[in-house]
C-alpha cells in the first residue's frame, strides 16, 4: 500500500513536471466530470435488511494536448453517507507520449480488454466489470507500450503493479481483423516477480456478424496448478418496431473453471461449491427496449446452471435533461446453499438470497 | 424588303428553336443526372466539421456536440458534450467501432446496430456517416417538379440497390433545380410505411457549393418527435492524415 502511495507521488510530481514544462497555460485547462448520487435498499437473507445512501464525484482536469504529449488527471471520490466513510482513488494520472511508431503511456491508467461480451473469462484483469461490481480494478499503476502495425493491427504490452513488486504481472495482446471479425489474442502471467510466479492466462476472442445477427466468443486457458478451460459464446440482436422503439437483446454462454465464478460474476452470484472442480455452466442475458429517445427498461439475468442460482437485475434508465440521468437497478440473487434448496429452485419457487433496489441519479458537467 | 423579312423571320426561328431546344434539353435532364449533379454538390470526399445535434420529443429536450472528419467513406466523430464526452465513434467501410471514454475501451458494433438511432437521435448511425454517393446505393427515377420554400425542384424516387446496406427502402427527394441540393426528404420502408422527413432549414455556398447547414429530422411515427442537425463550423477537403480512420486515434 505505501508502496502504491510511493508510486502515484512520483506520477503527480512527473505529470507536473510535464505541465510545467509545456505550453499549457493554466487558462487552457478545464475541468468536468459526473456527480452520482444514490440509495440502495437491500435484503439479504442472512444480515437482514437496510440501505445505504452514497455519493460519489468523478472529477477530471482537462489538458489539452501539445506535441505527442497527453496528460490525463482523473479521480473518484466516494462517500458512504450513513457511514461517513470517504474514499478516494485514481482513475487516471497517466502521461501518454505518441511516438512515430509506437505509444508509450505511464501511469495509472485504466486496462480493459473488453471486447462486447457482458461476462470476460479472458480479461487483463479478471473481474465483475459487466456488472459494475468491481468498477476500480480497472485503473492501474502500469506502463503501456501500444505499437500499431496498420489501422486495425495493433500489439499491446502491459506491465502492472496492484499492490507490492511481486504482484507486479505483465500482459501481450494482439489485435487485428480477420474477414471482418475483430480477433485478439491475449497472455497474462500473474506475480511475475514473485518467487513463485502465478497464473499464466492465455486468451483468444473474436466478434464479428452472421448475417443480421453479431457473434462473439472466447477462449481461455489457465496455466497454474490445475490447468483449465473456460469457453464464451455469445450473440447480440436488434429488432425494430414500426414506431421506432427498439430491443436489443445479447445472450452468452459461458463454460468456466469453479474457481473463477466469483472473481467474473462478482459476489452476487456465488452458487454452490463445485466438489468434483469441474467446470460451470452459465447463462448471460440481457434485453434492453427502448421506450423513447431518452429512456429504456433492460433486464439482465445470469444463471448458473450448474446448482441453479440465479441472479435477475432489472433497470430503468431516463436522461431527464442534457446532464441529468435518472437510474433505477434493482437486482434479485437466488443462491443455492444445499441439494435441497436447489430442487426447491428448480421447482420455480424459492426465496431470494439477496435483493436490492437503486435509484441513483447523475450529473454530468 | 422581302428579303429582310426573310432573314428576319429565320433569325427569330432560330432563336426561338434555340430557346425551345434548350429549354427541352433541361426539362429532359434524367433522373440519374439531376442526381448525378446532386451527388457532384453534395458529395464531398474530405471534411471536417463541428456539429450540435438537438433531440426533442414533447416538451423535451437534449443537446449533443460533436467534431467530425470523413474521408471518402471513413469517418471519425467524437462527442464533446458533458454527458458523452470522448465517446467516439469510427467507421472503416462498413465497420463500426465504439470507444468508451471511461474504460478507454473499444469495441466493434455489431452490424444490426448501424440501423438503430444515432447516440438516441432520429439519424442512424448510416444516416449520419453514410458517405456513400447516392448514385451507388438506390435506382432513380424523376416523378415530376414542385416547390420547397418558393424554389424550384425536381422531385425523384429512390429504390434501394438489391445488396446495398441502406437505412431506408424508398426515399423521395426534392432536388433545387438551380443549386442541385436536397430541400426536403420522405423516407420510407419497405412495407410503403413513411417512417422519416427531412427538411433543410438553412443552405449555404460554401466553396461553390450549396450544402445544408441546418436541417430537421421528423420521426413520423412518434408524435413530436425530431432531432435537428446544425453544422457550426464546416472545412471541405482539409488535409487529412489517413491514420487518422484508425483504432489507434480511438485511443
Amino acid at each position: 500500500m505505501k508502496k502504491n502511495q510511493q508510486f502515484t507521488r512520483l506520477l503527480l510530481i512527473l505529470v507536473a513536471v510535464m505541465i510545467f514544462h509545456s505550453p499549457v497555460f493554466a487558462s487552457d485547462i478545464t475541468m468536468g466530470g459526473q456527480l452520482n448520487a444514490s440509495v440502495t435498499g437491500f435484503y439479504d437473507s442472512q444480515l437482514g435488511t437496510g440501505y445505504l445512501p452514497q455519493a460519489n464525484l468523478d472529477l477530471e482536469l482537462f489538458f489539452p494536448r501539445w506535441g505527442n504529449n497527453e496528460i490525463r488527471c482523473a479521480g473518484n471520490l466516494y462517500t458512504d453517507i450513513a457511514g461517513g466513510k470517504v474514499d478516494f482513488f485514481w482513475k487516471r494520472l497517466y502521461w501518454k507520449h505518441r511516438f512515430d511508431d509506437f505509444h508509450l503511456t505511464i501511469g495509472i491508467q485504466p486496462i480493459s480488454w473488453s471486447f462486447g461480451s457482458l461476462l470476460n473469462p479472458v480479461d487483463y484483469s479478471l473481474g465483475a466489470v459487466a456488472l459494475e461490481e468491481d468498477y476500480s480494478a480497472k485503473f492501474q499503476n502500469a506502463v503501456e507500450i501500444y505499437y500499431p502495425v496498420n489501422w486495425h493491427t495493433s500489439l499491446s504490452l502491459v506491465a502492472s503493479s496492484p499492490g507490492s513488486l511481486p504482484d507486479t504481472k505483465i500482459g501481450l495482446r494482439g489485435r487485428t481483423l480477420i474477414n471482418d471479425f475483430d480477433v485478439t489474442i491475449h497472455f497474462v502471467q500473474e506475480q511475475v516477480l514473485a518467487e513463485k510466479p502465478g497464473q499464466q492466462r492465455f486468451g483468444i476472442t473474436a466478434k464479428g456478424d452472421i448475417g443480421k445477427y453479431g457473434v462473439y466468443g472466447a477462449l481461455g486457458y489457465y496455466r497454474d496448478e490445475k490447468n483449465s478451460f473456460s469457453l464464451l459464446i455469445g450473440a447480440d440482436y436488434s429488432y425494430f418496431f414500426q414506431a421506432g422503439n427498439r430491443l436489443y437483446l445479447q445472450a452468452e454462454y459461458l463454460n468456466i473453471p469453479p474457481n473463477l465464478l466469483s472473481q467474473i460474476t462478482g459476489s452476487l452470484l456465488t452458487g454452490q461449491p463445485n466438489s468434483q472442480d469441474k467446470n460451470i455452466h452459465l447463462f448471460a442475458g440481457n434485453a434492453t427496449y427502448q421506450i423513447d429517445d431518452f429512456s429504456s427498461i433492460s433486464l439482465t439475468s445470469l444463471c448458473n446452471i450448474s446448482d441453479g442460482s440465479y441472479l435477475f437485475m432489472p433497470g430503468y434508465t431516463n436522461q431527464l435533461s442534457n446532464s441529468t440521468t435518472l437510474n433505477i437497478q434493482t437486482g434479485i440473487a437466488m443462491n443455492t446453499k444445499n441439494e435441497a434448496e436447489l430442487s426447491s429452485l428448480l421447482s420455480g419457487f424459492s426465496k431470494p438470497s439477496q435483493v436490492f433496489i437503486e435509484l441513483g441519479i447523475s450529473y454530468a458537467f | 424588303m422581302k428579303i429582310r423579312n426573310k432573314i428576319l423571320s429565320i433569325v427569330i426561328i432560330s432563336i426561338v428553336l434555340l430557346i425551345t431546344l434548350t429549354g427541352v434539353s433541361l426539362a429532359q435532364l434524367t433522373a440519374e443526372e439531376i442526381i448525378q449533379k446532386r451527388d457532384d454538390n453534395e458529395y464531398i470526399r474530405s471534411a471536417y466539421a463541428e456539429a450540435t445535434m438537438i433531440i426533442s420529443q414533447g416538451g423535451r429536450r437534449i443537446e449533443k456536440s460533436m467534431i467530425m472528419h470523413s474521408l471518402e467513406k471513413d469517418a471519425l466523430v467524437e462527442f464533446t458534450n458533458p454527458a458523452d464526452r470522448g465517446t467516439k465513434y469510427l467507421k472503416r467501410d462498413d465497420n463500426l467501432w465504439m470507444f468508451f471514454p471511461d474504460a478507454e475501451d473499444i469495441v466493434k458494433i455489431s452490424g444490426h446496430m448501424l440501423e438503430q438511432g444515432f447516440m438516441g437521435s432520429d439519424f442512424s448511425y448510416q444516416d449520419m456517416m453514410e458517405s456513400d454517393k447516392l448514385t451507388q446505393l438506390y435506382t432513380f427515377t424523376l416523378l415530376e417538379e414542385d416547390t420547397v420554400n418558393d424554389r424550384l425542384c425536381y422531385v425523384l424516387e429512390a429504390i434501394a440497390v438489391p445488396g446495398e446496406k441502406v437505412s431506408y427502402y424508398r426515399r423521395v427527394t426534392w432536388i433545387d433545380k438551380e443549386r442541385f441540393v436536397a430541400l426536403k426528404e420522405e423516407l420510407y420502408a419497405e412495407s410503403g410505411r413513411l417512417l422519416k422527413t427531412t427538411e433543410v432549414e438553412e443552405i449555404r455556398e460554401i466553396e461553390g457549393r450549396w450544402l445544408p447547414v441546418q436541417s430537421i429530422m421528423e420521426n413520423k411515427l412518434r408524435k413530436d418527435t425530431y432531432t435537428r442537425f446544425i453544422i457550426t463550423e464546416i472545412e471541405l477537403n482539409p488535409e487529412v492524415d489517413e491514420r487518422m480512420f484508425s483504432l489507434q486515434s480511438l485511443r
